[in-house]
């Protein structure tokens, strides 16, 4: 299982974190860690989470984050942590 | 300096200068203002529905059968939420519909105030996009932005809840423009590339085509692929009509009830070309075995889609259409000759549902017949809408339209009523069965009062039929709550004062058909049919297309 780590800018807005958020619900898969903080820039949030789940699982889920209305970028990377472990 | 009005007013303006002439709705207490605006609006028609959810479904039939924005309305509470079901119909299926809704005023959010409910947060999951308005001076352009979400890429609906304060506020009012979706070409001519020489290679190639090719209208390109190859057509559901029924290359629908030879072709394909498709699962049934020694290539418009349920070869994002007609200067003319040779020695003759009295078959050549083809078919969901898919020959594009992805029962009846606002020159036939037919029986008085004409065919045999063949299958036959009891429909027909026709036999068929689409105005045909007609073939769930089930299994 590879363990993945989801970036993403958003506008500083509940209702796209709250979307974005919807979609990692949705495919309920196991969240290690999530955090949101300020990226320096006002108006944008980034937004980190780390998941256990396949590269093609990871992947999809990329592609529908940048769907949501409100997200400017996301990415996945494989997380260097578990690499390391 | 633009004009003084208010949020209402605003409203109404920009769905006009967008060019929306029709909204289906509901009013209610927090959507007042919005109403008392629209009465000073002739430019927008509303059509009172009897249910909100008929207004989302109506919104949706209208959207699909016109290429354009849908819109409906609704108070805030009970009215939204009511909606929900339409949205995610329209959600499932990328239809482009805009929902507006009435929400308490500001000061009151969040405090449980009557009829409040927090409709954003509750529509999230089923809409592209949507939004609470918190300042009139945001609304023209919340408003725009909706309108050009719900088209923009793979179409989907979009939800505006606008607090009853911010109805009332007075701000400038400014036209602009609404975004015009852009066309999603590929610029991969490395990909396209590779299609066109997978299709120049495959012995065995099919092409599958889906909702993509029929809201981007890619019929001709479609055509000409496959003429050009001579690869067989098939389409899924949600394809039906993107297609000649009747062209020499449409092989049919795929899936858990597709014919043995259409799901056969795809188990032994060496290439599938899918079009505007997303392999959803009754189309692919169990995935780890299906289509094993295809490769797959998949053109669809949402990158998500691609490769999601099946493994893919190549993908392509973009509009059907338009990626079809790039791919087209690259591809050579071959034919198939042999592979459609072996595709023809996998038809039989199809049987009968119920052989004998009165079957879907009969009832549904017949309606071709008295209609010339030339109507547009809105099917509910359940058997009658597998048989309509399976049997009905549509022949003209965008002719068939029923709720695939969703699967909501109810949807027939307020769809055709916006297909027949779109379509106002041709028949609409609403086809349902007993069940679908009483969640939204309702709008027949919609129809009355708004003038709409709708032709309603009921399925009637008694039972939720597609869950008791289920039951009969898979659940030893015990029928747990799927005997339903209908009222008398003539009478029904009667008491909304449209004529109404209880047809029992074979031979009485085309009569009751042939006056229903000739009559001025809605008409209702109740189609008696044998109670335990299964559909077939079938594939159970999460099984192999190789494995179709033909008869009830012992």
């Amino acid at each position: 299982m590879t363990q993945g780590l989801i970036t993403v800018l958003l506008d500083s807005e509940l209702l796209t974190l709250g979307r974005t958020c919807g979609v990692l619900r949705r495919r309920n898969l196991p969240i290690q860690s999530f955090a949101v903080d300020s990226n320096g820039h006002p108006g944008v949030w980034r937004l980190s989470c780390v998941i256990d789940a396949d590269e093609p699982t990871l992947n999809g889920l990329v592609l529908q984050i940048r769907n949501v209305i409100g997200v400017r970028k996301a990415t996945v990377t494989r997380n260097p942590r578990s690499e390391a472990s | 300096m633009g004009e003084l009005l208010t949020g209402s007013q605003i409203i109404c303006r920009t769905l006009v200068d967008a060019g929306v002439e029709v909204v289906f709705g509901y009013p209610g207490g927090a959507i007042m203002p919005f109403y008392d605006a629209l009465h000073g609006e002739p430019a927008l028609r509303h059509i009172l529905v009897r249910h909100e959810q008929a207004a989302a479904h109506a919104a949706d039939g209208y959207a699909r059968a016109g290429n354009r924005v849908g819109v409906c309305v609704a108070t805030s509470g009970p009215g939204a939420t009511n909606l929900v079901t339409g949205l995610a119909a329209a959600s499932m299926d990328g239809s482009p519909v805009v929902a507006i809704t009435g929400q308490v005023a500001r000061p009151m959010l969040g405090r449980d105030a009557f009829q409040e409910t927090d409709v954003v947060g509750v529509t999230m999951p089923v809409t592209k996009h949507n939004v609470l308005v918190k300042d009139v001076t945001e609304l023209a352009d919340n408003l725009r932005e909706a309108l050009a979400v719900a088209v923009e890429g793979r179409p989907g609906p979009v939800l505006v809840d606008v607090p009853k304060d911010v109805q009332n506020q007075k701000t400038e009012y400014r036209r602009a423009p609404v975004k015009s979706p852009s066309r999603q070409a590929t610029d991969d001519d490395a990909a396209l590339a590779e299609i066109a020489r997978l299709i120049a290679q495959a012995e065995r190639p099919i092409m599958m085509i889906g909702r993509g090719v029929i809201i981007s209208g890619a019929y001709a390109e479609v055509q000409t692929l496959a003429e050009r190859t001579g690869m067989p057509v098939i389409t899924t559901l949600l394809g039906i009509s993107g297609f000649p029924q009747a062209h020499a290359l449409h092989l049919g629908m795929p899936g858990m009830h597709g014919e043995v030879h259409v799901n056969k072709a795809i188990q032994a394909a060496d290439l599938i070309v899918g079009v505007g498709l997303r392999f959803d699962d009754r189309v692919t049934g169990n995935t780890a075995t299906f289509a094993p020694r295809a490769k797959i290539v998949h053109i669809d418009i949402d990158a998500p889609a691609i490769g999601r349920n099946v493994r893919v070869a190549v993908g392509i994002v973009g509009d059907a259409r338009e990626v079809v007609s790039r791919l087209l200067p690259l591809v050579g003319p071959r034919d198939c000759e042999p592979w459609r040779g072996e595709i023809r020695g996998l038809m039989r003759p199809r049987e009968e549902a119920f052989a004998g009295g009165l079957s879907p078959e009969t009832i549904l050549a017949t309606l071709a017949e008295v209609t010339g083809g030339r109507c547009t078919i809105v099917s509910d969901v359940g058997q009658h809408q597998m048989w309509v898919a399976q049997r009905y020959p549509f022949q003209r594009p965008n002719t068939h339209i029923t709720s695939g992805g969703l699967g909501a029962m109810g949807f027939a009846v307020p769809a055709a009523m916006g297909v027949h606002l779109a379509r106002p020159d041709e028949p609409v036939w609403a086809i349902s069965g007993d069940g679908g037919f009483q969640m939204n029986m309702a709008e027949i008085a919609t129809m009355i009062q708004e003038g709409l004409v709708v032709k309603l065919a009921i399925f009637n045999n008694g039972y939720l039929g597609m869950v008791r063949q289920w039951q009969q299958f898979f659940h030893g036959g015990r029928y747990s709550s799927t005997p339903i009891w209908s009222p008398d429909y003539v009478k029904l027909a009667g008491a909304y004062g449209i004529p109404g026709w209880r047809v029992k036999q074979a031979s009485q068929v085309k009569d009751a058909l042939r006056e229903a689409n000739e009559r001025p105005g809605p008409a209702l045909v109740e189609l008696v049919i044998e109670q335990e007609a299964n559909v077939f073939p079938m594939i159970v769930p999460g099984g192999s297309l190789s494995e179709p089930l033909e008869a009830a299994p012992v």
